[in-house]
């Protein structure tokens, strides 16, 4: 039974004060790590950044890996918010 | 620091060894910084591809370049994206396989086009329906598909290409079949139009339907307007949505002004209610067509009698609107009355007609005895005065019988070309003997004479004065005028075209209601509390005997106004001289036959009293018998007056007819109980120079022999 986005854990990294490309491995690497859960939708993330470029560079990779990212602007970041895609 | 002791070899051995690690060292160090280049240009490479910009040392360390595993990580997301890249293939597939189906499928023709004009590819409708079968991938779309079309202005892929945009057009005919064109391009990255899909909508069969359904729109249309029926439709809550010409022509009103109008707005105010109730019992019973009988109120105030049927359109079981077809039957109710008394009139005729023969020669009889009697008598004498009387009773008793025969099928007045001023100044003065009711003629000197049996006229006359007199109680004044009218085709009265005598008499009386005037005109109808209603009948019949026609016109409260009208000659007025009082005698052979024994006796007697020689006849035979034979001797009659009927034996025409042939000078006056007889009425016709009614008075009989003797 597949969850809702509700149900899912959510996993949140804040990577604020780190800029591209770094901010980009780290975004990879721990989506990497989950990618089984994120995919089944057992898990979503939220990726708290400061740096405009990563709000374009890890939705486009991650958009690329099969993955539903958006973003939403909170005050002085940004909120990445990236789940699996219903199969 | 201390020393080891080692001998100079050692030393060179071991400097030798350090200088090789050294060296050794150096080169690691080397191939170390030169795999870390390499892993941060493989990294930066592998970023580049994920999209984003290169590591810079001084963001990340080269400890902590290895630590964080760049190359796993992006090589993992690698895996991932070339594993979405799959799946995403894999749906691409599946996503291309169902376009190419409904591509396939679709009813209407699919082409995509370059922006060069080539066909790059076209569904198998457009394979089928303007291709033909002809392969034309590849070809120009000029050549294999609108053939010089693009030459023109109405190129729509030319129209795309300039515009970027949408484009249509549904009047592209190819290969006889009119199509709808939508051309839309499909941008590519740059915005730059990449292909064009035109879709193409055969739309032949949609024209035509068009077509025929607004032909078929205009014949109904045409039947709609053209019907001599009023047709009308009805909302729901009695507002006029349409009606067709005839009902405006009827209603005399505009097909604007219609639509403004509620039904009930329409409907004479007595059968508002009994619509509203039929409506509702249609309503009730789904719809169903009603017979409806109603009258309409005209724009000018006037009623129109229709009749026809109204039913109600249902959709879903709920009613949308009310249909109406209905037809004027206003002449044919008028028509219908007047046949109805037609024939009322024949059946009294009928009954009439069976009597008046034998009742006529009773009366004929008494007649001549009491004239007799009279001539016997001193003038003076008291006798003689009430044989007089009787003389009187005798002559109205013969003008009630003249008046029940005027209603059957032959009785046909006695018409002369008669001057009818006289006739009215004397019939008025008659009727208004003794009355408070002043009459007042107005007559031109022209007036034309009619065609009229003036005893009949007289009648009518005397019936139109009674009615008026007693309509005015306490006196007024009753208008008698006449005119000459000619009466052409197009006029809306029930007499053939020609030239009449219009008798207007005009009362101040308490008029007639509406109800009423339809009945007048009805035998034994009358509203006078002694009167027996033959009146006006016998005059209605009288008049159109006399194919004449007579009208009624009457407000309450103002007065009535009769018309009659009489056919004329164009001959003007005599003087009518009126017949004298005293018998002419004279002296001659007169020759009488007749069936009846009392009849031939005191015809020979009244005669003998003129001073005539008479013999008589039993029948025709011995009538020609003896005529032949006073011929034949030198002192032939000079007169012969025959009965037209002889039961058993040879009637008046007959006889007529066979003494022609002995002397075609011969003086025949026919006679007849029967004055409904037509031989009476055309008596020329037969031969005969005159006609004596049964009964008839001395001083007729004695004027009617003189006027033929002294021809």
């Amino acid at each position: 039974m597949a969850m809702t986005f509700e149900q899912s854990e959510n996993k949140q990294f804040d990577i604020r004060g780190q800029i591209c490309p770094s901010s980009l491995l780290v975004a990879l690497r721990e989506v990497n790590k989950r990618q089984q859960e994120i995919k089944a939708g057992h898990q979503h993330l939220t990726l708290l950044t400061d740096n405009r470029d990563s709000t374009t560079t890890i939705p486009e990779a991650l958009i690329n890996m099969g993955y539903n990212v958006s973003v939403v602007k909170e005050g002085s970041y940004y909120v990445i918010t990236v789940e699996g895609q219903p199969a | 620091m201390r020393y080891f002791k080692m001998n100079q070899e050692d030393r060179q051995a071991m400097m030798t060894e350090i200088e090789q690690l050294r060296h050794q060292n150096t080169v690691l160090k080397t191939k170390h910084h030169q795999s870390l280049l390499y892993i941060r240009d493989k990294v930066n490479q592998l970023l580049g591809v994920v999209g984003t910009i290169p590591l810079k040392p001084e963001e990340l360390d080269d400890n902590t370049l290895l630590e964080l595993d760049p190359i796993g990580i992006v090589s993992d997301a690698f895996a991932q994206i070339i594993d979405h890249l799959r799946v995403t293939n894999l749906r691409l597939r599946e996503t291309h396989d169902e376009l190419q189906a409904i591509f396939d499928s679709a009813s209407v023709g699919i082409v995509l086009i370059d922006p060069n004009f080539r066909i790059l590819t076209y569904n198998s409708q457009a394979a089928k329906q303007i291709f033909r079968g002809i392969d034309s991938v590849g070809k120009s779309c000029d050549e294999g598909l609108c053939h010089q079309f693009c030459l023109t202005d109405h190129c729509l892929v030319s129209q795309v290409k300039a515009s970027g945009r949408r484009c249509t057009s549904n009047s592209i005919v190819l290969k006889n079949h009119q199509y709808d064109v939508v051309a839309t391009p499909i941008l590519d990255n740059n915005g730059d139009v990449s292909r064009i899909v035109t879709v193409f909508t055969d739309i032949t069969e949609r024209i035509r339907s068009e077509a025929a359904l607004r032909e078929s729109e205009k014949r109904l249309r045409n039947l709609f307007e053209n019907t001599t029926n009023l047709i009308l439709i009805v909302s729901t809550n009695g507002q006029i949505q349409y009606v067709n010409q005839t009902c405006c022509n009827t209603l005399r009103y505009e097909q604007e002004e219609l639509y403004a109008l509620a039904i009930q707005d329409i409907i004479a105010p007595q059968e508002k209610y009994t619509i509203r109730r039929q409506l509702r019992m249609i309503l009730k019973s789904k719809g169903q067509e009603h017979h409806v009988s109603t009258v309409l109120q005209i724009n000018d105030g006037s009623l129109v009698e229709v009749e026809g049927s109204i039913g109600c359109q249902m959709v879903d079981g709920k009613p949308v609107a009310f249909r109406a077809i209905l037809r004027n039957v206003t002449i044919q109710h008028r028509m219908e009355l007047e046949m109805s008394r037609t024939q009322k009139l024949e059946s009294v005729g009928i009954l009439a007609g069976g009597i008046a023969h034998d009742f006529n020669n009773l009366l004929a009889a008494i007649l001549s005895n009491i004239t007799l009697a009279r001539f016997d008598l001193p003038a003076e004498n008291k006798v003689n005065k009430r044989l007089l009387e009787g003389e009187k009773a005798v002559v109205r008793a013969q003008h009630l019988t003249q008046q029940l025969l005027t209603f059957s099928k032959g009785g046909m007045p006695v018409v002369q070309d008669v001057s009818i001023v006289r006739l009215l100044h004397d019939s008025v003065r008659f009727s208004l003997s003794g009355s408070n009711v002043e009459s007042i003629f107005s007559i031109p000197g022209n007036l034309w004479q009619v065609k009229a049996d003036p005893g009949q006229i007289d009648q009518v006359i005397q019936n139109l004065v009674i009615n008026s007199d007693q309509a005015m109680p306490d006196g007024g004044k009753i208008q008698i005028s006449c005119q000459n009218v000619t009466i052409s085709e197009a006029d809306r009265v029930p007499l053939a075209a020609g030239i009449y005598v219009c008798i207007t008499i005009a009362d101040q009386g308490q008029g007639i209601s509406p109800d009423m005037q339809q009945k007048i005109f009805d035998p034994y109808f009358t509203t006078k509390k002694h009167g027996i209603g033959l009146g006006l009948f016998t005059s209605y019949a009288i008049v159109q005997k006399h194919q004449g026609h007579i009208t009624v016109q009457s407000e309450m409260g103002v007065g009535t106004t009769f018309q009659v009208y009489l056919p004329a000659v164009c001959q003007q007025v005599d003087t009518g001289k009126p017949p004298e009082e005293t018998p002419v005698s004279g002296s001659g052979k007169i020759l009488v036959m007749d069936d009846e024994e009392m009849i031939r006796e005191t015809t020979a007697e009244l005669l003998n009293f003129l001073g005539y020689q008479v013999d008589t006849a039993i029948d025709g035979e011995e009538a020609v018998s003896l005529y032949r034979q006073a011929m034949d001797s030198g002192d032939p009659y000079q007169v012969v007056i025959m009965d037209l009927t002889v039961p058993g034996g040879m009637g008046g025409v007959d006889t007529m007819a066979a003494l022609q042939k002995l002397d075609p000078e011969v003086n025949g006056i026919s006679t007849s109980g029967y004055s409904d007889d037509p031989v009476m009425a055309n008596y020329t016709d037969y031969g005969f120079k005159a006609v004596l009614p049964k009964p008839c008075k001395i001083n007729v009989m004695a004027q009617t022999i003189q006027s033929l003797l002294t021809r």
